[in-house]
């Protein structure tokens, strides 16, 4: 009796141990990838949901509970490797995925902060990347997290373990690709774009087989290429020469290096493009499709359904990359299943995202003058002042202030929409660039035509504009100017908050109907990361990863001057509001 | 005795000596202690600096070893990838270092060697040039009889790599009427070979490295012309070439100088070039 009983025990005690493991830390499933917007306990998806809204329904924390945040923990992703931390993290069942600067990820203990496991990727010598050493984060899906590296790898890891599981070379490191945005599930398939701003790269958009990395399909963004479907040609993309003078579209560059929305009533996953190469547009006369675009592409066949091109014949480095945000527009009594893209080049777009439609684009940054606006058929209406010049026609000497700067009106910070006010958040910067063609430039070793660029703020006191913006009227509500440009993301929810960080080290809140600053904390190091909110043992939670980097501080000049003394980190802050002062 | 602690005295104060001129001399004596000197390089660079059979050849390797034996160390050389601009490569290779945390180079070769660039990168010192390079034309005697006159591209095409000076000459010279004519590769290797292939008659790129690869490709030099188009006003059609160092390791720099005019008073130089098939054409003033 005695020995039956025991076993009784002991067959009870490891059922309730295989059920904690399959529960929570096996599975995710595309239901609870669906569902992520609602499901308050976890963060699963880069945007906080498919629609990338980076809203939240928690409410817990409001404008009368700001005050009582305490920070709970901080973790230290060590090492001497700091710098830009753009990783937006996600948490699942108890853990929190997040990746750091030069291809590492880590899994900390959402309660306690304690690390779990860590991955350093090895990365080859001699590599040197385009942009800072950043990355924006991982996705997870059933057992698997799964990120990029800087040498252009995809990587799948046990959850559990950190274990590699399969690892893909997306391209060749070497011809200048990179891997920097965070993955994209979508209806099964393991999405991504190409970094790299090397020549010669050249964007695609591609699904893989979660399970054992398998490429399904392969679209490339420009004009001549063909897609690939199940290992077979599938179809072109465009048709040659439509709007690419000779060859150049081989090396056209439209570098899909943000990576995606999904929207599952359309089937599409939205990408936008990078801008074409060579940089001088007298060189490559036509619209250059599709750089510095917004394809809607079909998540099972990879066929591009939709293009909506925002900068045609880019001159000015307008790297049309920035995420499209899905929302239902109400105008004129309609609802329209809407997109929203706020563009490098200063425009804030309103499409139809089921068919790519141009609805409406308002300006969202002060002067813009490479366009006088845009018509009504979505078109720029360029000024030909305001373009870099043929180097052969100008003048020594002879420069043109562009406004924005190629670092652009809104760069990859992603903004946030908020279903309550129905309002916009838009991480913008205010600043221009002076362009000349530059007689002395060298490339190995060897002398070629190169331009130069000096930034320039356009107001003396702030480069840095956080907008609310209301989409029905394209209006400006309310504006918070920052001294420093803005690089971080942004978190709005339905306790009428919006949260974003500053390169000055704050974490700051708003209200978001009126746009006063109720709270900021300094974490040690410069924000440039999407903030997250989640619901833990009852309590709302806000997470942000911090460390100065990303591109700004690689260009000199006068934006320099509001970011000396601005110190390098790496960790990631954990912020709670205790019962206690949530019930007082 | 009293000899014996004069001298005493003597050897104190040169060793005294040796150790202050080792503070304010560093990067050479540290390259001289450590025996070795790391050098950077272009990594699949034809004929300057390239892997053949898992063995680094090239005119810069070369180079780089004859400088290695001058001060009397071995050389350790340090392949980068090359950058957007010569900027970010010295950046990786002198200053900044690359992901991997590979230990910076003392000297870096094939740096163009132009004072703005120095006046640009405080942190850079260059050495003297050793190399005039020049942006040519090479044609395919068997296609075409001359290049005489450029027109002759828009009927023939020809091949560039892509976002080199080769490239921008042909896309914007005569009012972009060759852009639809040339074919475009991403790198010289692949261009060249197009070229060899008789995709088009006509490449435009560095002499030196023209050269390299028919050479190379064991063709006669005779089967080729080689022209170097006129001055333009808008991009340079002549450069010189040299080594670079950290500010602070002038003194190396210097040892690098006097190395290279010893390699060229020997006839050093010109037996690296011409091994290669290149031509040696001095910066001048050198």
């Amino acid at each position: 009796m005695r020995w039956r009983a025991s076993l009784v025990a002991t067959a009870t005690v490891s059922t309730m141990i295989m059920g904690a493991l399959t529960t929570a830390s096996l599975a995710t499933s595309d239901e609870d990838l669906l569902n992520d917007p609602k499901d308050t306990s976890k963060v699963l998806t880069n945007g906080l949901g498919y629609n990338a809204n980076r809203y939240s329904p928690l409410d817990k924390i409001n404008a009368q509970t700001m005050k009582g945040v305490v920070p709970a923990w901080a973790f230290s992703f060590g090492g001497e490797k700091q710098r830009g931390q753009e990783s937006q993290a996600l948490v699942e069942d108890g853990v929190i995925y997040v990746s750091g600067s030069y291809s590492r990820l880590y899994a900390i203990d959402a309660k306690t902060g304690e690390k779990i496991w860590e991955y350093d990727a090895r990365l080859p010598e001699g590599i040197l990347p385009c942009c800072d050493v950043v990355n924006r984060g991982a996705a997870l899906y059933k057992d698997k997290v799964y990120f990029g590296t800087l040498d252009a790898k995809l990587v799948a890891l046990d959850k559990k373990t950190g274990k590699v599981v399969w690892e893909k070379t997306i391209d060749d490191f070497k011809a200048g690709y990179s891997y920097s945005a965070a993955p994209l599930i979508a209806k099964g398939k393991l999405i991504t774009g190409v970094s790299g701003g090397e020549f010669g790269v050249v964007g695609r958009v591609e699904a893989r087989d979660p399970e054992n990395g398998e490429l399904i399909w392969s679209r490339p963004v420009i004009e001549g290429y063909m897609g690939m479907l199940n290992g077979k040609p599938s179809t072109m993309t465009g048709k040659t020469n439509e709007s690419w003078p000779g060859d150049l579209w081989k090396t056209g560059g439209g570098a899909t290096w943000l990576g995606g929305t999904y929207d599952p009533e359309s089937n599409l996953v939205i990408f936008g493009t990078g801008n074409p190469s060579p940089w001088n547009s007298h060189m490559r006369p036509g619209d250059n499709k599709w750089t510095a675009s917004r394809l809607g592409i079909d998540v099972d066949t990879g066929e591009i359904k939709w293009s909506y091109q925002t900068t045609p014949h880019d001159g000015w480095d307008y790297d049309g990359v920035n995420e499209v945000v899905l929302f239902d527009l109400e105008k004129d009594g309609k609802t329209i299943k809407a997109g929203a893209t706020a563009d490098r080049n200063g425009f804030f777009y309103m499409l139809d995202r089921t068919n790519g439609d141009f609805i409406s684009a308002v300006p969202f940054v002060e002067k813009i003058n490479w366009a006088k606006g845009i018509d009504d058929k979505g078109r720029p209406i360029y000024d030909p002042a305001f373009r870099p010049g043929d180097p052969k026609e100008q003048k020594k000497g002879e420069q043109v202030f562009a406004i924005p700067s190629f670092l652009g009106a809104k760069n990859w910070m992603p903004m946030a929409y908020n279903p309550d006010t129905k309002l916009f958040y838009v991480p913008s910067n205010e600043w221009g660039m002076d362009i000349w063609n530059e007689p002395v430039t060298y490339k190995k070793g060897a002398a070629y035509l190169g331009a130069g660029f000096t930034i320039k703020p356009i107001f003396d006191d702030h480069i840095g504009s956080l907008k609310a913006i209301d989409p029905a009227t394209g209006k400006m509500v309310w504006e918070y100017q920052n001294k420093a440009p803005l690089w971080a993301g942004v978190l709005t929810t339905k306790g009428g908050l919006v949260f974003t960080g500053t390169p000055e080290g704050y974490l700051k809140a708003f209200d978001a109907k009126t746009g006063k600053e109720l709270w900021k904390f300094q974490v040690g190091s410069g924000i440039v990361s999407s903030p997250i909110t989640w619901a833990q043992d009852g309590e709302q939670w806000i997470g942000v990863t911090v460390g100065w980097g990303g591109a700004v501080p690689l260009w000199g000049g006068e934006v320099a001057k509001v970011l000396t003394g601005i110190n390098q980190g790496g960790s990631f802050w954990a912020f709670r509001l205790p019962k206690q002062t949530a019930s007082n | 005795v009293a000899v014996t602690a004069s001298l005493r005295t003597f050897f104190a104060f040169l060793a005294v000596l040796a150790a202050t001129a080792a503070a304010a001399a560093r990067p050479l004596d540290d390259v001289v202690d450590s025996g070795m000197l790391r050098v950077a390089m272009y990594r699949d660079f034809f004929p300057f600096s390239y892997e053949d059979g898992g063995k680094l050849r090239g005119i810069d390797v070369e180079i780089a070893e004859g400088i290695a034996k001058s001060l009397g160390v071995k050389l350790d050389p340090f392949l980068i990838f090359s950058g957007e601009t010569l900027d970010s490569d010295l950046r990786l290779s002198l200053s900044r270092g690359d992901l991997a945390g590979s230990k910076l180079a003392d000297l870096m070769l094939h740096v163009p060697h132009d004072k703005q660039l120095e006046q640009r990168d405080e942190l850079i010192f260059l050495t003297a040039p050793y190399l005039e390079e020049q942006l040519s034309l090479v044609f395919d005697r068997a296609a075409i009889a001359n290049l005489d006159d450029p027109t002759v591209i828009a009927e023939k095409g020809a091949v560039v790599e892509v976002a080199t000076g080769g490239d921008y000459l042909l896309m914007m010279m005569d009012e972009g009427r060759y852009r639809d004519r040339l074919l475009h590769y991403p790198t010289f290797d692949q261009a060249i070979g197009a070229f060899l292939k008789g995709e088009a008659p006509v490449f435009a790129g560095d002499r030196s490295l023209i050269e390299g690869a028919i050479h190379r490709a064991g063709r006669s030099p005779d089967t080729v012309g080689i022209v170097s188009p006129q001055e333009t006003e808008w991009m340079p059609l002549k450069w010189t070439v040299g080594g670079a160092v950290k500010t602070d390791s002038r003194d190396l720099a210097y040892a690098v100088n006097d190395a290279l005019a010893s390699m060229r008073e020997t006839g050093e130089l010109q037996r690296i070039f011409a091994s290669y098939g290149v031509t040696y054409v001095p910066p001048p003033g050198y």
